[in-house]
């Protein structure tokens, strides 16, 4: 009697300890959250005067079932170092550095936003141009920041989301658009198949942003025209006092164009792009680089294929003549009549 | 002869009195009102000229009492409505239903069964002129009509003349139903309404500008346990990115906190603090002997499409992974696309981190801000 009571208990027991222990694990999960916005337009470049008064909107949405909360903050920024058409926002040191923001004359409706699922914000923002603004291209970007409301229990990473509207503002009529090409290059010399990227530089020396845009032409060894590829056909800008890395994608995927022009062996490239806005055809940026494309292993092959042939070729030549002297051979018996 | 007269003139009366009385059951009619009836119209405009505009009507009743084989429905329309209703007279299109748009379930309004036939149903459909003289549609060779039971009947143009419409004023207009067969007769009369426009035009316009929404998939991820000098550990998430066609392409960078002074990693901020780093720039290898360290990779999420990721971010050897940077100052770019990217593409995040010998136990973490956004 007194076993049956002592196995009882120690089977209460365990099963509270089961009970306890659940409790210990699930306390370090967690509920996961996602993050999701998006914004129209995604920039904007504008062109003001001294003293005047701008008053523009942005929508903001979020595709997620449940509702997050943004704050608003309004910054200067810049470009990642050499990607051009980017956009960060300045560090507090940064912004008192720098003499082109415009966070001081721009001011968003609203300072937080929750953000309802599948449902359009209008976020209104006012830029206004001091009356003393010198002439100039003045930033800012407009940007949301997520609000995070996870916390870790074991150790791991938690994830902001931000998104910005950068905002570009000419102050000013007459802008130095200078720029310098820097690089014009492929990552080889040497290529098997018409498969390449050619990377260019371009530095930005004027005092606004400037769109390089143009083609790269590219001939074969017979002056054949074999391929027009178009240079930043996104437009993707370069801030003034930044370089901006462009990297163009070439894949014909043959060796013979529409036209029948062969594209192999020494292939030359022409870069000509534009970059003013003003008549820009009177300060082109122009490189040109060169580079070899062969098949090397199809040509090894097809060489091996017909080294093989004539050695085949010959082989069984050389063992049909014994045949031929065998029809004299006294051994060899008459045909039949 | 006055005399003679009287009493023939009485005994006339008598006998007609006496045949009335005797006759007179045989022609009792046996009149009521319709149980349940409707009149669906597709569409519910007035001076629909079923032409250019055509109209259906669909047609519920359910009698009080059942109507024997043989006999016809008819759907009368006001007096003043002369060739609205019924705008070229002929024969109709009719065909019985087993329900419509307008059916109320489980109630008399909602039908029970096609309208049934003594042979072939027919319409025909007769324009009034003057006074006391309406348009009528008269649907002939019904079958039985039981009691309790709806019957449905739609009523289209005729393949030759017969064309109906709705008449030319919006209001209400009353319209009677006559079921009947000889001197069994069922009819109601109840109101329609007809309104000056029954189409709401609903107009917008989408807008020609750009437009990008990124998305992350979790807020936070556990890396779970790391071991000092066991291996590394990995976690991953996804990002996504959708622009508008007019969109110029999109880019993420990310950066991260670190120890808040000297690098990006995770970062145990209790006594004792530690930091396991991320180096800043490049790469971080995690296989090697007492390798310490935390990073991650993108996966590219169009393979040789127009996404790319930077090298450092892509790099394909097993424990290697892209250091962060430190604040927004070390913002890094990890995956761009010149071009629009017209449907969600999602790129995997993959965290890797490895706790050296000398890692002191406790937890860490590391706060990873992702910019996103359209090229400008």
């Amino acid at each position: 009697m007194k076993n049956i009571h002592t196995n009882i208990f120690k089977g209460i027991f365990v099963l509270l300890l089961f009970f306890c222990l659940s409790f210990v694990l699930s306390s370090k999960t967690y509920a996961e959250t996602s993050l999701s916005i998006g914004t129209a337009p995604t920039s904007e470049k504008l062109k003001l005067s001294p003293g005047q008064k701008y008053n523009g909107e942005l929508i903001v949405w979020n595709l997620t079932p449940k509702a997050i909360t943004y704050n608003i903050v309004v910054k200067g920024f810049r470009q990642i170092e050499n990607q051009p058409g980017t956009a960060v926002m300045l560090t507090d040191t940064e912004e008192s550095k720098s003499l082109y923001t415009a966070t001081n004359w721009t001011k968003a409706s609203i300072e937080k936003i929750e953000l309802i699922p599948n449902k359009n914000e209008k976020i209104y923002y006012e830029i206004n141009v001091p009356k003393d603004a010198t002439k100039g291209e003045y930033t800012v970007i407009i940007a949301f920041i997520s609000e995070s409301e996870e916390k870790l229990t074991g150790s791991g990473a938690t994830t902001t989301l931000t998104l910005g509207m950068p905002i570009l503002i000419q102050i000013g009529d007459e802008f130095v658009e200078n720029a310098e090409l820097l690089k014009f290059t492929t990552d080889k010399s040497f290529y098997e198949y018409p498969t390449l990227t050619f990377d260019t530089r371009i530095k930005n020396l004027g005092d606004t942003h400037i769109t390089p845009v143009g083609e790269i032409v590219l001939s074969n060894v017979f002056k054949q025209e074999i391929a027009r590829i178009p240079f930043n056909p996104n437009n993707q800008s370069i801030l003034r006092d930044n370089t901006g890395n462009y990297e163009t994608l070439w894949n014909l995927g043959t060796f013979l164009t529409k036209d029948k022009a062969i594209v192999l062996g020494p292939i030359k490239a022409n870069l000509v792009l534009t970059y003013r806005t003003f008549q820009p055809g009177f300060a082109p940026l122009t490189s040109e680089v060169t580079f070899w494309i062969l098949p090397w292993k199809i040509i090894l092959i097809a060489v091996i294929v017909i080294i093989a042939t004539v050695v085949i070729i010959k082989v069984v030549r050389k063992k049909r003549r014994p045949v031929v002297q065998n029809q004299y051979s006294p051994y060899s018996h008459p045909l039949p009549r | 002869m006055k005399k003679s007269g009287l009493i023939t003139g009485s005994i006339s009366v008598l006998v007609l009195t006496i045949c009335f009385v005797l006759i007179s059951p045989v022609f009792t009619s046996k009149a009521g009102a319709l149980t349940a009836a409707y009149l669906y119209l597709s569409r519910i405009q007035s001076n629909i000229n079923g032409s250019s505009a055509t109209v259906e009507y669909v047609l519920a009743i359910d009698t009080a009492q059942t109507i024997p084989s043989g006999g016809t429905v008819t759907i009368s329309f006001p007096d003043g409505d002369d060739a609205g209703w019924c705008r070229t007279a002929g024969s109709l299109t009719v065909a019985g239903v087993s329900s419509s748009t307008a059916d109320y379930a489980t109630t008399n309004w909602a039908i029970d069964a096609v309208m049934p036939t003594s042979s072939s149903l027919t319409a025909v459909c007769a324009q009034g002129a003057g006074v006391s003289s309406v348009d009528k549609i008269t649907i002939s060779n019904v079958g039985t009509l039981t009691a309790g039971t709806t019957y449905g009947v739609k009523i289209t143009n005729g393949s030759a003349a017969g064309v109906i419409g709705t008449a030319s004023a919006a209001g209400e207009h009353d319209v009677s139903v006559e079921a009947k067969n000889g001197a069994t007769i069922d009819s109601s009369t109840f109101g329609l309404y007809l309104v000056a426009s029954d189409t709401v035009v609903v107009s917008a316009t989408v807008a020609a500008v750009p437009s990008v929404t990124c998305s992350i998939s979790t807020s936070a991820v556990s890396l779970g346990s790391l071991y000092p000098g066991g291996s590394y550990a990995t976690v991953n998430h996804t990002i996504s990115t959708t622009t508008s066609t007019t969109t110029s392409g999109y880019y993420w960078a990310s950066y991260g906190a670190g120890d808040g002074s000297t690098d990006a990693g995770l970062y145990k901020s209790t006594a004792t603090t530690y930091l396991i780093a991320s180096t800043g720039s490049g790469t971080i290898g995690l296989t090697g002997v007492n390798a310490e360290g935390f990073g991650m990779t993108v996966s590219d999420p169009d393979a040789g499409g127009a996404a790319t990721v930077p090298a450092d971010f892509s790099d394909g050897t097993a424990g290697t992974f892209g250091a962060l940077d430190r604040t927004v100052a070390g913002a890094q770019l990890i995956l761009y696309q010149n071009g629009a990217q017209a449907s969600a593409e999602n790129a995997t995040i993959t965290y890797g981190a490895r706790a050296g010998t000398s890692a002191v136990a406790g937890s860490y973490s590391e706060s990873v801000t992702f910019v996103c956004g359209g090229y400008y």
